[in-house]
């Protein structure tokens, strides 16, 4: 319940930004990006609220840079 | 896309003062964990890198004076590799603010709002921060420059009554392991460092470019010296048990009580750290709209703004669980990739590209002019 | 109204039964010639009228009339207007007789207009129009008819002659009859001839103003006590009286097209930009209004940003101020009807001074100015601060102080936020109340306030004493702004604040203010940043907004406004040799 409440009102801030803002875009492209970005955020918000162990961005930088730490960390 | 012009002092005033955010609160654990009793040391040490990566910025922007480091990668890499750069730049960019944004909402649902959700505190941050930048670079620059005093002044009364209770004999022995020490905790600080290079995005908008070199150089010299004294009061007054505290700072300022009336002065140490960070995050923001306008070729970049808002907000919860997490060696890593070694290649790629693009007809103007 | 059955119809019953589609085509007809029939005067004037279609018109409703208990309805709005259009595009003719039934036609329901027929001695008809109570009668009958009627023209019936035999200087020459009947409005006196082609316009002005008081608004402990009155010309001579020099410019502007309204832009030519006084002329004449009433519709109009709580232009009732701007290089608007003058550009420094403080020494005007800034900060916190450490932050109190205020609030059932809110703004009703109160009954009622606000309220347990406290401050420290538009700006911003105090705490009331910061540096007023010598930092510019520069220190004038050429505005060689000596 309170997932749906949070989800609803991150989707409530997301429709009234958007259709404040609509007007102004005025490059096709310009659209693009931001329905992206908007829609991108929305879709990992429900994917956090529903799953919150998901790794995230941090997690991926880890794993790339594991393997420069560890000739200094066995020092 | 943005007609505004700031003066090099403001952008001066701006990037010190960003980086000076977190460092103040957070810095002294996390040397101290590493470098113990030599912690004062490490500032100066990684000074060095923080002035290499200004020189660099600055070096870059007298080799293409309007343009920002995405759009003259852009240029020196090629379009498609560019672009694929650019964009893990300013992942970069926002991880970084994603991550101040973190720091700061657990600090603040920590010691003073327990029960607000931290999406109001982060929420609340980011759209001040979204209407400061906006306004433009000249809001962002001149807001700054207007809580520079207040800042200043805050920061001193929070000093000023804690030097009856320093206590120099906390720094013996001095060295003890040699210089290990201090460079694995100039090492850690690495995670602020390297914010240094958010300051290409102002560059361009720098009208009395003539004495940038010198401003951005005492930058980062103030900043190296509030770390430098900052650092020896909270270990001249809290000895060994820095490294246990998570804000030092805050515990200093709880010791003070110069009369029964002037205690508890933590709220205090809030408020200036909520002008720091507001400062902090509007820098980060403004790079990251500039950049995404620039890198895909948008002509406004004001409309990205509120998205960009929302990503830092959702890149503040995932995935991360403990704030800890951003001091480790990894993320110093990724830092210092894109903060120091991105302009460095940029730096090589466009002196090289000088040297052997002399030959051939240049049609991009270069703005050379003795620093 | 004009039901053909209505049993109360004014119009006799003459005959054949109405029928109710006769009704229309009277309507569609009526033009103003029928209008006019059904008017008890100037009927002889209907057949004179200049425009021939009418004629035929009245010809028929006269024959309408006959025929039934039709009244001819009112003529649309849209026909008067179209007459009223009509009337004015006339010229002045020859023909004496036209003239006087072309006034008539235009003055025509006034009851003060006075139309004077009678002849120059020796010389031409002519006839003198003017309205009783605007135009000062006495100078009329001495300086105008009396020169005509006994000493008259000799026989020349041509204007020069009238000219030379009226010895009013004020003289202008009106050609046709928008302008007539402008100068009319004013109060001028015209005089029309016959066989001459334009009206002569007498300048005969009945002045009837308030006398001069100390304005209520902003008064002084020492320094000059006169304000600004309602009539354009005693303002604009009260600023002469200041600056005797032909470099003070006043442009006028007239707005409103009933009101058309005086107004005036006063500057000093040389200190001014030139280009901000271009941009004044051009906003205001871009204002195309009915009527102007007070000089703060033209500050709506003129303002760059008007939805902002902050006013963008500053309001003063003392000439003493209006020349001290002049004077750094800001111009004046001022305007008939209004005793309020704007001052333009404005920024928040320079309304968060008082005049006293140039009139008393400079330390001490330095002391009262940081007590100022002092008090107006606790104006806009001091509430918030009271709601947040309460609900938040209790650990920043003394213990003691903690210990009482506690004791005070045990029995209050509101939180902290709703006590503050509800004090606040019934303490904003009473202030409200307070402006329109009637002298014999003020002092009741702030007993009554004092009374049955303070003390009732703490001891019915509905609010604590150290709220009452905070109020009375926050009262008291209002009072200290001197712009009475800054202070009520002031004064609203408080509210949100304190929203934020009761959501956010101390958090709140920073990022509430770092908001109202943003906005005011955002803010421009006639392309003058806001907070000027504070957000772009003039550091030329601090000597006079932190500290009251004793006067021989005070070398240039502020660069924002002024011309960057002629910004020495002291010239203390002497005064420095001769102290030197």
């Amino acid at each position: 319940m309170m997932h749906v409440m949070f989800l609803g009102f991150v989707g409530l801030v997301i429709g009234s930004i958007l259709w404040l803002e609509w007007p102004s875009l005025d490059h096709a492209l310009t659209k693009a990006v931001y329905l992206t970005i908007v829609f991108s955020v929305f879709i990992i918000s429900v994917v956090i609220t529903l799953w919150p162990d998901t790794p995230g961005p941090l997690q991926g930088v880890r794993t790339l840079f594991r393997p420069l730490i560890l000739p200094w960390m066995r020092k | 896309m943005e007609r505004g012009r700031i003066s090099a002092a403001q952008v001066a005033v701006l990037s010190f003062m960003a980086v000076t955010a977190t460092s103040l609160l957070t810095a002294p654990t996390v040397a101290s964990s590493v470098a113990k009793q030599d912690m004062w040391l490490s500032p100066i040490l990684a000074s060095t890198v923080g002035f290499l990566i200004v020189w660099l910025l600055v070096k870059l922007n007298q080799a293409y004076p309007n343009q920002t480091l995405i759009e003259y990668m852009k240029k020196l890499l090629g379009r498609p590799l560019g672009v694929t750069i650019g964009l893990l730049y300013l992942l970069f960019i926002i991880q970084t603010t994603a991550n101040v944004l973190r720091q700061f909402t657990d600090f603040i649902k920590m010691t003073f709002l327990l029960t607000t959700p931290a999406l109001v505190i982060a929420g609340s941050m980011i759209l001040v921060c979204a209407l400061i930048v906006r306004g433009g670079v000249e809001t962002v620059a001149r807001f700054a420059t207007l809580l520079l005093p207040v800042v200043v002044v805050l920061i001193l009364m929070l000093y000023m009554p804690t030097i009856k209770d320093i206590n120099a004999h906390n720094f013996e022995p001095v060295l003890s392991e040699g210089m290990t020490p201090p460079l694995k905790g100039a090492f850690r600080l690495m995670s602020w460092v390297p914010v240094f290079t958010f300051m290409n995005f102002y560059l361009p908008f720098v009208s009395n470019k003539r004495h940038m070199l010198g401003w951005a150089f005492g930058s980062v010299a103030i900043f190296t010296v509030i770390l430098f004294v900052t650092f020896i009061f909270v270990y001249a007054i809290l000895g060994d048990a820095t490294p246990i505290y998570v804000y030092p700072f805050m515990v200093l300022a709880r010791f003070i009580s110069l009369t029964e009336f002037f205690e508890h002065l933590e709220s205090l140490v809030m408020m200036v750290w909520v002008v720091e960070i507001v400062i902090r995050i509007t820098f980060g923001l403004f790079s990251a709209s500039i950049g995404l306008a620039q890198c895909l070729g948008l002509p406004q970049y004001r409309p990205l703004v509120l998205p960009i808002s929302m990503i830092m907000v959702l890149f503040s919860y995932w995935g991360i669980t403990n704030v800890e997490f951003v001091f480790s060696p990894e993320i110093v890593m990724y830092y210092l990739t894109f903060g120091l070694l991105l302009p460095l290649l940029l730096y090589l790629a466009s002196l090289m590209k000088r040297r052997f693009g002399k030959q051939q007809k240049d049609t991009e103007e270069k703005g050379e002019y003795a620093v | 109204m004009t039901h053909p059955k209505d049993e109360r119809s004014t119009q006799p019953d003459v005959g054949a039964a109405p029928s109710s589609d006769a009704m229309p085509d009277n309507g569609t007809q009526s033009t103003n010639g029928s209008n006019t029939d059904n008017q008890n005067q100037a009927q002889q004037s209907a057949q004179q009228q200049p425009s021939q279609e009418q004629k035929a018109s009245s010809n028929s409703t006269n024959a309408a009339y006959n025929s039934g208990i039709q009244m001819a309805p009112t003529p649309s709005v849209e026909e008067v207007l179209a007459y009223q259009r009509q009337l004015l595009s006339l010229p002045v003719t020859g023909k004496l007789q036209d003239n006087i039934n072309t006034v008539r036609e235009l003055f025509k329901d006034c009851s003060d207009i006075i139309v004077h027929e009678f002849d120059i001695l020796n010389g031409p008809a002519a006839s003198l129009v003017y309205l009783d109570g605007l135009s000062d009668m006495r100078l009329i009958d001495l300086q105008i008819l009396t020169p005509l009627q006994h000493t008259g023209t000799d026989g020349a019936h041509n204007k020069e002659a009238v000219v030379k035999c009226v010895t009013i200087s004020a003289m202008l020459e009106a050609m046709d009859f928008e302008n007539v009947a402008d100068k009319i409005g004013y109060g001028h006196a015209v005089l029309f001839m016959d066989g001459v082609t334009s009206a002569l316009v007498y300048d005969v002005i009945n002045p009837i103003i308030r006398s001069i008081e100390e304005p209520e608004a902003e008064t002084v402990v020492r320094g000059p006590r006169e304000g600004f009155v309602e009539s354009i010309r005693t303002n604009t001579t009260m600023l002469r009286r200041r600056l005797h020099t032909p470099a003070l410019k006043m442009k006028p502007i007239f707005i409103g097209r009933y009101t058309k309204t005086a107004t005036v832009i006063a500057f000093i030519e040389g200190i001014a930009d030139p280009n901000l006084v271009k941009e004044m002329e051009g906003r205001l004449s871009a204002i195309d209004v009915d009527g102007m009433t007070d000089t703060s519709l033209i500050e709506e109009w003129v303002e760059d940003n008007p939805l902002s709580p902050f006013p963008q232009l500053m309001s003063t009732e003392r000439p003493d101020v209006v020349t001290a701007h002049l004077l750094e290089g800001k111009i004046a608007l001022i305007s008939d009807g209004s005793p309020v003058a704007l001052i333009a550009p404005a920024s928040f420094m320079s309304m968060m001074q008082s005049p006293e403080d140039f009139y008393q020494r400079s330390i001490v005007a330095t002391a009262i100015r940081w007590l100022r800034m002092l008090f107006s900060l606790i104006t806009i916190f001091g509430p918030s601060f009271y709601v947040a450490v309460l609900s938040y932050h209790q650990e920043m109190l003394p213990t003691s102080l903690l210990l009482t205020i506690a004791v005070s609030r045990e029995q209050i059932p509101f939180p902290a936020l709703v006590e503050a809110l509800l004090m606040e703004i019934t303490f904003e009703a009473l202030r409200e109340a307070g402006i329109r109160l009637p002298r014999q009954v003020g002092s009741a009622v702030s007993i009554v306030g004092a009374l049955v606000i303070g003390q009732a309220a703490i001891a019915a347990g509905i609010v604590s004493s150290p709220m009452v406290m905070v109020v009375a401050i926050t009262a008291v420290s209002s009072f200290l702004i001197p712009n009475y538009s800054l202070g009520i700006a002031i004064r609203f911003i408080r509210f949100p604040i304190m929203l934020c105090a009761g959501i956010l705490g101390l958090y709140g009331i920073v990022l509430a203010a770092l908001v109202i910061l943003i906005h005011l540096m955002t803010l421009r007023s006639f392309g003058v940043p806001y907070l000027s010598p504070l957000a772009p930092v003039q550091t030329s510019q601090l000597k006079d907004t932190l500290i009251r520069t004793s006067s021989p220190h005070a070398l240039t004038r502020p660069h924002l406004t002024g011309s960057f050429f002629n910004r020495i505005r002291i010239r203390t060689e002497l005064y420095k040799s001769r102290r030197n000596s």
